[in-house]
């Protein structure tokens, strides 16, 4: 992955760079460190590995040394597509609540993980749902997102 | 040791609720510990939200009965389906999966048990004797000792770096950078925040831990389809080992505990190194070298009992120092902290009832684990029929759950999701996320305490080496950075010496 680890090094390098400027408008003091030296160190140290990791993968880049990309066919949409219904999971629930969207979402990433007995998935969805539901409702006192139609419970 | 105090921990470590869920985390430990590409750290990440709202000791041991048992219980998928479920059962793969092809399945699950039991209580005892002696030390430290002891521990990136020490670096680094955005603690300015309010009080720790280790490995499982896992179905008889068994492989054992127990105590190394260790050391001491490999009770015995005799070694430098001595104590030390135990040597001074309850009850655990350990030989097969495509969701999901109780925001659990693609992508591309924890958690240990060192100095650097303490573990610091990029370049030099005389 020489080409990947070049550009990581270089990516570095700007993040590094953007902290070091982000630093300079910080408060000095006299004695012992100011807010902004400690994240200069960091900065530096970034600066310095990031240089390191571009220097080694552009040697191997220019020895035209190759190495597959850790990605099995079609991992990328899949991986998006997780994080994508994730969100989406995250972002219904203050509308939904909790109990009415995760049976869903754990049904739907069921499936999408290769679930084939549908009735398994969603019968297990309900019941993990339940079973977070009330632990934490009534063991813990930990009020998870609602909507009005479950303020019963 | 306090005798007093170890007899009130055993009392307390026997109180019904505490037993009760030691017993609970023991089995989720082992059933989590058989399951692959489930860790003992994960383990810890996902009862963290329950942790919450427990008392203080039992929170330790639960947390350590979740690391307890996941090392048993990665000995389980490593013998019955050849793949280890835990890194530190690696070994075991070895002879215990020939032993399940000779249809030995059940001797070798017993073997694995025991010999986890006896490097358990091993460890359980030198802990106990150990860390009390080293806080008491530890009780000298001053600012300067505390910010070279952090650079120490922050040193230990590049052991915990796995394949490249760059790469852990460039992720401690990242950890470190990442621990100074919000307010900061000297002067009060705002770092790195763009004007995100959430952000004025930092990155939590909880959804960093959760995304990059969690949702990392959820996101990593989504990218194929998963079936179910090939077990050669067989009786699981004769599973306690006999009296003439456990003599032929006494010697595995002790190699198993002096190995493990060292290992775990050296920062940086852990389970997964104890046991290759281990195993090369038992075939070399044994009498029946050839069986190794071949399936003997020997190669099961002394992997087993080293990577448990780490779990004691590996909570020295955790808990009396607040060093972690490898990626699971790492995501213990977050955890600790999260629950508001800050582990160190004011720990054992400040709260010595809790620690000792810790300490009695890691040897009751063992003597629990052992008991579930042998009860779950016979449920193993159904362990393992788990479907990975019904528990990477619940584990997703428990994610959640688990940043959610933080502060009962979801803005938490989108951090925790953002930075489980950065987990995946750093999986992917070999950076490992144990360093990228110690930055974050150590990272403001440092800079307190440099602050705090130079302001009683007047600014001057020379403290850090005019004490003894300190200049120890700036030594040891160099040390354990110069170590590993001296094994790197050694072992390149040699790959390239056989290469060209091939």
């Amino acid at each position: 992955m020489p080409r990947v680890d070049f550009f990581t090094g270089l990516a570095l390098m700007a993040l590094a760079i953007g902290v070091f400027i982000g630093t300079l408008d910080m408060a000095k003091v006299e004695r012992g460190i100011g807010p902004g030296d400690y994240p200069r160190v960091a900065a530096w140290g970034l600066l310095f590995l990031g240089a390191i990791l571009s220097v080694q993968s552009g040697i191997k880049l220019a020895r035209r040394e190759k190495q597959p990309l850790p990605f099995p066919p079609g991992a990328f949409p899949r991986v998006f597509a997780m994080v994508l219904m994730t969100f989406a999971y995250i972002y219904l629930m203050p509308y939904t609540g909790f109990v009415l969207i995760t049976p869903v979402y754990l049904f739907l990433t069921m499936v999408f993980f290769g679930l084939r007995r549908y009735l398994l998935g969603i019968v297990t969805g309900m019941a993990v749902t339940l079973v977070l539901f009330v632990t934490f409702r009534y063991a813990f006192q930990v009020l998870l997102p609602i909507m009005g139609l479950f303020d019963f419970i | 040791m306090e005798f007093g105090y170890f007899l009130q921990g055993l009392i307390n470590s026997f109180a019904p609720y505490t037993f009760f869920m030691m017993v609970v985390s023991s089995i989720a430990g082992i059933v989590i510990g058989a399951l692959p590409g489930m860790t003992a750290s994960m383990g810890i990440i996902l009862i963290l939200p329950f942790l919450y709202y427990m008392p203080k000791d039992v929170a330790l041991l639960m947390m350590a009965g979740m690391f307890c048992g996941a090392m048993s219980g990665g000995a389980i998928s490593a013998i019955l389906i050849n793949t280890p479920g835990t890194p530190s059962a690696s070994a075991t793969v070895l002879d215990g999966y020939p032993l399940t092809q000779q249809g030995k399945a059940g001797k070798a699950l017993g073997m694995a048990m025991v010999a986890s039991f006896v490097g358990g209580i091993f460890s359980s005892f030198c802990l106990l004797l150990i860390a009390p002696e080293l806080a008491k030390f530890a009780l000298q430290f001053q600012a300067a000792d505390y910010f070279s002891l952090s650079i120490f521990g922050l040193s230990i990136m590049a052991s915990a770096s796995g394949t490249s020490i760059l790469k852990g670096l460039i992720s401690g680094w990242l950890g470190i950078l990442i621990s100074t955005v919000g307010i900061d603690g000297i002067v009060g300015v705002e770092r790195f925040t763009f004007g995100i309010a959430e952000l004025g009080s930092g990155f939590n720790l909880l959804p960093v831990l959760i995304g990059v280790f969690a949702v990392g490995q959820v996101l990593e499982d989504s990218e194929a389809k998963k079936g179910e896992y090939e077990i050669i179905r067989q009786e699981l008889t004769g599973v306690m080992p006999t009296w003439a068994e456990m003599r032929s492989v006494w010697v595995a054992l002790v190699v198993g505990c002096i190995i493990g127990i060292i290992i775990g105590i050296i920062p940086g190394a852990g389970g997964a190194i104890a046991c290759f260790l281990a195993y090369n050391e038992a075939r070399r001491w044994s009498k029946r070298k050839e069986q190794f490999g071949k399936g003997s009770l020997e190669g099961v015995a002394a992997p087993e009992c080293a990577n448990n005799a780490t779990t004691g070694g590996d909570m020295v430098p955790m808990l009396t120092l607040g060093v972690p001595g490898d990626v699971v104590t790492a995501v213990m030390l977050g955890a600790l902290m999260l629950i508001g135990i800050r582990p160190g040597p004011l720990l054992f001074a400040e709260q010595p009832v809790m620690v000792y309850t810790l300490l009695a009850g890691f040897i009751t655990m063992q003597i629990v684990i052992l008991g579930l350990g042998l009860l779950s030989i016979k449920a193993s097969i159904r362990i393992l029929s788990i479907p990975n495509n019904i528990l990477m969701p619940v584990v997703m999901v428990l994610c959640t759950v688990g940043v959610f109780t933080i502060g009962n925001q979801l803005y938490e659990v989108g951090v925790a999701i953002v930075f489980g693609v950065l987990g995946y992508f750093m999986k992917k591309f070999d950076y490992p996320g144990a360093p990228l924890i110690l930055g974050v958690i150590l990272g403001p240990m440092a800079e307190d305490n440099l602050n705090r060192a130079l302001l009683v100095s007047g600014n001057d650097w020379s403290i850090m080496v005019q004490r003894p303490i300190s200049l120890v573990f700036l030594i040891l610091a160099v040390i354990s950075v110069a170590v590993p990029l001296y094994t790197a370049y050694r072992d390149r030099q040699r790959g390239a010496a056989e290469k060209k005389n091939k």
